[in-house]
């Protein structure tokens, strides 16, 4: 109501970080505003780091979680709210990532695409193909750092000012490793194409 | 020539992924967020319900503190020291004075009581301060705390200020009379002596 009625005097349009402070005083429509503005690219990175569509959710889930309960930890001359969620989604993305590893899932794997293809998961069931499962186990291969721009640049489109925005890092930075994970991706599906004798 | 072509196959499956990927979380994701956003803030609300309550109530009972409280308000009045009070120390006599006397000093008769551990400091008690009149000027507030008698040998003139009838004849005559000396060095009482 509180939103409402401030949508009905000022601004059809108010900025996250206005609806980050209506939320944050408890107003459930401003707060329902911010997530669904931004919960897709939040879910979208989540998935294409992790690969899978539960994990993907749990993350979206945590990083709004601290929304709703630290909403004071954004500043908003630091940087976007978008900014501040993706770092906390990376964050996240790394802890459980670091989980797997020590749990030895070996993403490198290219069945893992094909398990994930399970009718529970909605991200592979709508990858029908068999190039779409390889291109995704070999991006899901990638060290973090290139796959984070190779999910943000190539699959989210978003430009490298913006990328580099999200990352915290410069915009050399995001060239150099966007074109190094270009190359490990080339060369990983080669590998993986051949392995499985298939044609990407 | 074939990397290009590579790249170029590379890029349109990467569009094709991102065309593919679904677009956001489910409901369910929503849902729970909303029901832990109104419990969040249900408790918040709760704790700074709780939070105004301790501050209101802290506030009435400093208010009624400061009504209803009255701060002790000391004696003023000179008061000869009562028998129970701290007795009198005998002091040495300044060179003017005659000597220092302690007046109709009884010593009481010692009761001693099983298992008490009081004691008192000084062996002689007072047991009444008979004779003394309080001086007019000795209301100083101040407590007498451990008196001293001082006996002086002043001329009759000395006593007029103090109330004392003298007549004009008699003024240069001296007069022995003790003092009652409180503890700031004020004479609070005089005693004249029956010789």
């Amino acid at each position: 109501m509180q939103y409402l009625t401030r949508l009905a005097t000022s601004e059809d349009n108010p900025s996250d970080f206005e609806l980050l402070q209506l939320s944050a005083r408890g107003d459930e429509e401003a707060f329902t505003t911010l997530y669904r503005r931004h919960q897709g690219a939040i879910f979208r990175f989540a998935l294409h780091m992790s690969g899978r569509s539960d994990i993907a959710e749990e993350i979206t889930q945590e990083v709004f979680l601290v929304v709703i309960r630290d909403a004071d930890a954004f500043r908003e001359e630091r940087g976007t709210l978008e900014g501040f969620l993706i770092g906390i989604a990376r964050n996240k993305i790394r802890r459980h990532l670091e989980g797997l590893r020590s749990g030895q899932t070996n993403l490198e794997d290219p069945t893992i695409a094909r398990e994930l293809s399970s009718p529970s998961n909605p991200y592979m069931d709508l990858a029908r193909t068999r190039e779409t499962d390889v291109l995704r186990a070999a991006i899901l291969s990638l060290p973090a750092r290139y796959r984070e721009v190779t999910v943000l640049c190539d699959l989210e489109e978003r430009t490298y000012e913006d990328a580099a925005m999200l990352l915290g890092c410069a915009l050399g930075t995001v060239r150099s490793r966007l074109h190094r994970a270009r190359k490990l991706l080339s060369a990983r599906l080669r590998k993986l194409v051949n392995r499985e004798g298939c044609a990407v | 020539m074939n990397e290009q072509v590579e790249q170029f196959e590379i890029d349109a499956q990467l569009r094709d992924l991102a065309r593919t990927t679904p677009q956001g979380a489910g409901f369910a994701v929503e849902a729970r967020l909303l029901a832990a956003y109104r419990h969040h803030h249900q408790r918040r609300r709760l704790n700074r319900w709780l939070y105004l309550e301790s501050a209101a109530l802290l506030s009435i009972a400093a208010l009624a503190l400061l009504v209803f409280w009255r701060p002790p308000i000391r004696e003023l009045r000179p008061t000869l020291p009562a028998a129970s009070e701290a007795p009198p120390v005998i002091a040495s006599a300044p060179s003017f004075v005659d000597s220092a006397v302690v007046p109709s000093v009884q010593r009481q008769p010692v009761r001693r009581r099983k298992k008490s551990y009081s004691h008192s400091s000084t062996p002689e008690r007072f047991n009444d301060f008979d004779g003394f009149i309080p001086l007019p000027y000795a209301a100083s507030g101040v407590p007498m705390g451990q008196p001293i008698i001082v006996r002086m040998n002043l001329p009759m003139s000395e006593f007029g200020p103090a109330g004392a009838a003298v007549l004009p004849n008699s003024s240069s005559q001296h007069l022995a009379a003790d003092f009652l000396i409180g503890q700031d060095g004020v004479a609070r009482a005089v005693r004249f002596p029956e010789q």
